[in-house]
């Protein structure tokens, strides 16, 4: 590269433009000349033609601004001109002196008075100059088209809320992977189009928060904002919101009572502070969880208004307690003004989550501790009242400390719910059936570590409720129901454990298709009378869907059985209610954490072990007649009828027993995956909650045992697995 | 000059209504010879396959964008002619430079109406036809 070169490609530029047939730039011929300036200024920085470089830049600056529209097209031109006369000049001056002796310093002048700007800063006022130049005719144009922009809106509504659902989807893909710039642009992109669509119909609420978030997005994928929980959260509430004004307009469309206009100042409020990187403000509480907070209401009441307050018109949650009685104006509104006081206080701090286990770990340790000490006879002995009442009080603070450190961990089951109503979506589609998501109770809260594990038995439950469940459009039509079913999912907290009901307005179970097919399998006998509650739990039964696929008993029962034993892996219950035709609803009850189990500690020989009261079926001594054993075969006992292995367990694990025959010991009747079996132990010492410890890396693989526990008295006691056990019994 | 009404117009967009909105407002200005891809890849095997005159194309597309479908029809011999009008949100410096530098026909800025898009059309065919 020499200056002759650039001289000759200056030159080309100005043949280029000598050869324009018209005094105008178009732009595909601002284009040709914006690759021509930029391999001329890159040629000159290489050459230190400084003033070549500054004057092609202005010169392409200009150009941009002229397709911008932001320099009126004549005056561009006639600027240009001169501009390649002059580049001609210095590149002369270059190529026959090296240098160029007079100055472009008066043109660059005239270059930046026409711009309006000073050079070398980014324009800003092309942004917003073309838009604004077009707005009055778009009004007229609405007018205009009236008709037609209501079939337009139908295709909007139903296309925009799919996209939300994308976007929903996406955001959970990104809180897993921040860095992920896909997912930003997959999010990016249905804001974007959205928007863009609403500007058409004159959605302004609509287009205008749209906008925002994509702007907020475009931050975080620019990376001038970090993807937090909280942009996350942010994100998912402006899309919320954004459903929200949808669904509006479709009711508007399909004449339902207008309902009160969405507020979005304060989304935006939050948007825009967010912009500015500034701290998220935590979202405020929801009024019904303060109410139940201050002990007004109870969870259920909770739930049972807010799904009135669902029902057309809709009203809001206040409206509803007061006006059925269950709530006072007065509690409403106190409850009102403290949520009010949230939004100014967010006194909030992020926490690893390991920290916190550690922390659960640490106070479960404290409240075995305790524990021993109270039970301490040299303690007791001491026959001293104050010691006597300080332990007391030093218990209830231990107890207190560990229902608020667990709660530390809980989080809303309002992501979980968003999946699936994802996967609700699209098992639909692809099936064809119309089906509409309810969720009720999305901030009820669980352990943050239970949150994965209960996800797949779920989705074999919505899949089940879609694919089977659910009726084709026809077949509602034919059954008189609406073309549209709808599945809701629910949670709230019931004693202790999270319960989620998944209920679908489906066909329902064949109460007599499944009896005949249990009476085939040999479930039961044809003559059993079985309520219809029996008999729904009858598909949960392993061996209930055999090989051949069931899809005639309404499609249920596939695999049931398997969810059945994944959910009680988790020391869950699960249990069904249906009515035929009118459908079916699988309800999970779920223990909020898994860092406890429910226990009930037996003693073999001088050692201790805990089963998992979950899997305890019945206890029993048996008659001696009980017991068979047949040489060469299995010991087994007859339990009310049937015959169940006997499984030794002071065999299992080599120890010497205070008693060998099953008359004389306990048998405990464990249910394992598929089949109960008696385990033999000496004494049963008692039920007990305990916080599970797991044994380290070296003693993880250890068949039989799940994990270790300190016991009240603070011997140490291993949680025994009874699939393990089983397992171990089969193989010797 | 009249432009030719029987323009084989391809209207590139992910979001379905929008092309009916495109194709709508097509319509009042008397295009009916309308075709419809929902992202880049699609619009280019479109391309490839039949004759189009005209390509109306959205920016931001999964798959392909309108930027790359646009690069992609100028690099291929048999398309690089095609006149080539994106849709862009705002007029954002940087994008509509970038489409200009990559020789798109023309810009055109969300919302706008029927007179303009036809406006914008005929510019394109008659600075082609010149």
């Amino acid at each position: 590269m020499d200056y002759a070169e650039l001289r000759r490609e200056i030159d080309e530029m100005a043949s280029s433009f000598l050869f324009l047939e018209k005094k105008e730039i178009d732009i595909p011929t601002a284009g040709q000349f914006l690759n021509q300036i930029e391999t001329v200024t890159g040629h000159a920085e290489t050459l230190h033609a400084g003033e070549i470089s500054r004057l092609a830049g202005g010169l392409g600056q200009l150009l941009e601004k002229v397709v911008l529209e932001a320099v009126d097209a004549a005056v561009g031109f006639g600027l240009f001109e001169r501009g390649i006369v002059l580049l001609q000049a210095v590149a002369d001056g270059y190529c026959n002196a090296g240098r160029y002796d007079g100055s472009v310093d008066g043109f660059m002048g005239e270059l930046a008075s026409c711009m309006g700007t000073p050079l070398e800063t980014e324009p800003n006022g092309a942004q917003t100059a073309a838009p604004a130049a077009e707005a009055s005719p778009v009004t007229e144009a609405a007018g205009k088209d009236r008709v037609q922009d209501e079939s337009l809106l139908k295709d909007f509504i139903t296309e925009g809320l799919e996209y939300i659902g994308e976007i929903e989807m996406n955001i959970l893909n990104l809180e897993q992977e921040p860095d992920n710039k896909d997912y930003i642009n997959a999010i990016f992109r249905p804001f974007h189009s959205v928007k863009g669509v609403a500007s058409f119909l004159n959605l302004d609420g609509i287009r205008t928060l749209a906008h925002d978030l994509e702007t907020l997005l475009d931050k975080a994928r620019n990376e001038a904002l970090a993807v937090t929980p909280e942009l996350i959260d942010l994100i998912l509430d402006g899309s919320d919101t954004l459903k929200a004004m949808i669904g509006q307009l479709r009711d508007d469309q399909e004449g339902r009572e207008a309902t009160e206009l969405i507020d979005t100042s304060d989304i935006v409020r939050r948007i825009k502070l967010a912009e500015q990187g500034a701290d998220l403000p935590k979202q405020p509480k929801k009024l019904g969880t303060i109410l139940v907070e201050e002990g007004v209401i109870n969870e259920d009441e909770l739930q049972e208004a807010l799904e009135r307050s669902q029902i057309p018109p809709p009203r809001k949650l206040g409206q509803t307690l007061i006006s059925e009685g269950i709530a006072s104006p007065k509690d409403v509104s106190r409850a009102l003004r403290k949520q009010a006081q949230q939004v100014t206080d967010s006194n909030t701090i992020r926490v690893d989550i390991k920290k916190l286990d550690d922390l659960i770990d640490m106070v479960g340790e404290l409240v075995i501790t305790q524990s021993m000490i109270r039970q301490s006879a040299a303690l007791q002995s001491l026959g001293d009242r104050k010691i006597v009442r300080d332990i007391a009080q030093l218990e209830s603070i231990t107890s207190e400390l560990q229902r608020s450190s667990t709660v530390l961990r809980m989080i809303p089951i309002k992501q979980t719910f968003q999946r699936m109503s994802r996967l609700v979506r699209d098992l639909s589609k692809n099936s064809g059936k119309l089906v509409n998501v309810l969720t009720v109770g999305e901030d009820t809260e669980i352990d943050r570590n239970m949150v994965d594990e209960i996800y797949n038995p779920l989705v074999h439950m919505i899949r089940n409720a879609v694919d089977h469940g659910m009726e084709m459009p026809e077949d509602r039509i034919k059954a008189g129901k609406p073309e549209k079913g709808t599945i809701k999912l629910k949670a709230f907290h019931r004693g202790g454990n999270i319960v989620i009901e998944i209920s679908d307005d489906g066909r329902g179970l064949s109460r007599e298709k499944i009896r005949q097919k249990a009476i085939k399998n040999g479930l039961i006998g044809p003559t059993d009378a079985l309520t219809d509650q029996e008999v729904n739990r009858l598909i949960l039964l392993p061996g209930f869907s055999t090989a051949e696929k069931i899809t005639d008993v309404s499609g249920r029962g596939v695999g049931m059985d398997v969810v059945k034993s994944a959910v009680e892996k988790l020391r869950g219950k699960m249990d069904i209610q249906s009515a035929e035709g009118k459908g079916t609803t699988f309800v999970t009850g779920f223990p909020l954490t898994m860092a406890i189990i429910d226990g009930m500690i037996v003693k073999v020989g001088s050692e201790r072990y805990i089963l998992p009261t979950v899997a305890i079926r019945q206890l029993i001594r048996p008659d001696r007649a009980a017991y068979n054993c047949i040489v060469g075969e299995a010991e087994t006992i007859n339990v009310m009828g049937r015959l169940l292995p006997l499984v030794r367990l002071h065999k299992l694990f080599d120890i010497e027993p205070a008693n060998r025959n099953p008359w004389e010991a306990t048998l405990v009747v464990m249910e394992g995956e598929k089949r109960s079996k008696c385990l033999l132990v000496d004494e049963i010492l008692g039920k007990e909650e305990v916080v599970i410890k797991n044994l380290g890396e070296s003693l993880k693989r250890i068949k039989g045992v799940s994990g270790g526990a300190i016991l009240g008295d603070g011997n140490v006691g291993l949680i025994l697995d009874p699939e393990g056990l089983f397992e171990m019994a089969e193989a010797n | 000059m009249d432009v030719n009404k029987n323009l084989k117009i391809l209207i590139v967009d992910d979001f379905a209504t929008m092309r009916k909105v495109i194709r709508n407002l097509l319509k009042q200005g008397g295009f009916e010879n309308v075709a419809e891809a929902e992202d880049g890849a699609a619009a280019f095997k479109l391309l490839k396959s039949q004759p189009v005159d005209f390509v109306i194309s959205d920016w931001n597309m999964p798959n392909m964008s309108g930027l790359e479908l646009l690069k992609a029809v100028r690099a291929d011999e048999e398309l690089k002619e095609l006149p080539f009008l994106m849709v862009t949100a705002e007029a954002l410096k940087d994008n509509v430079v970038a489409a200009v530098k990559a020789g798109v026909s023309n810009y055109i800025v969300k919302p706008f109406t029927a007179e303009v898009l036809n406006e914008k059309i005929e510019k394109i065919v008659k600075n082609l036809a010149a």
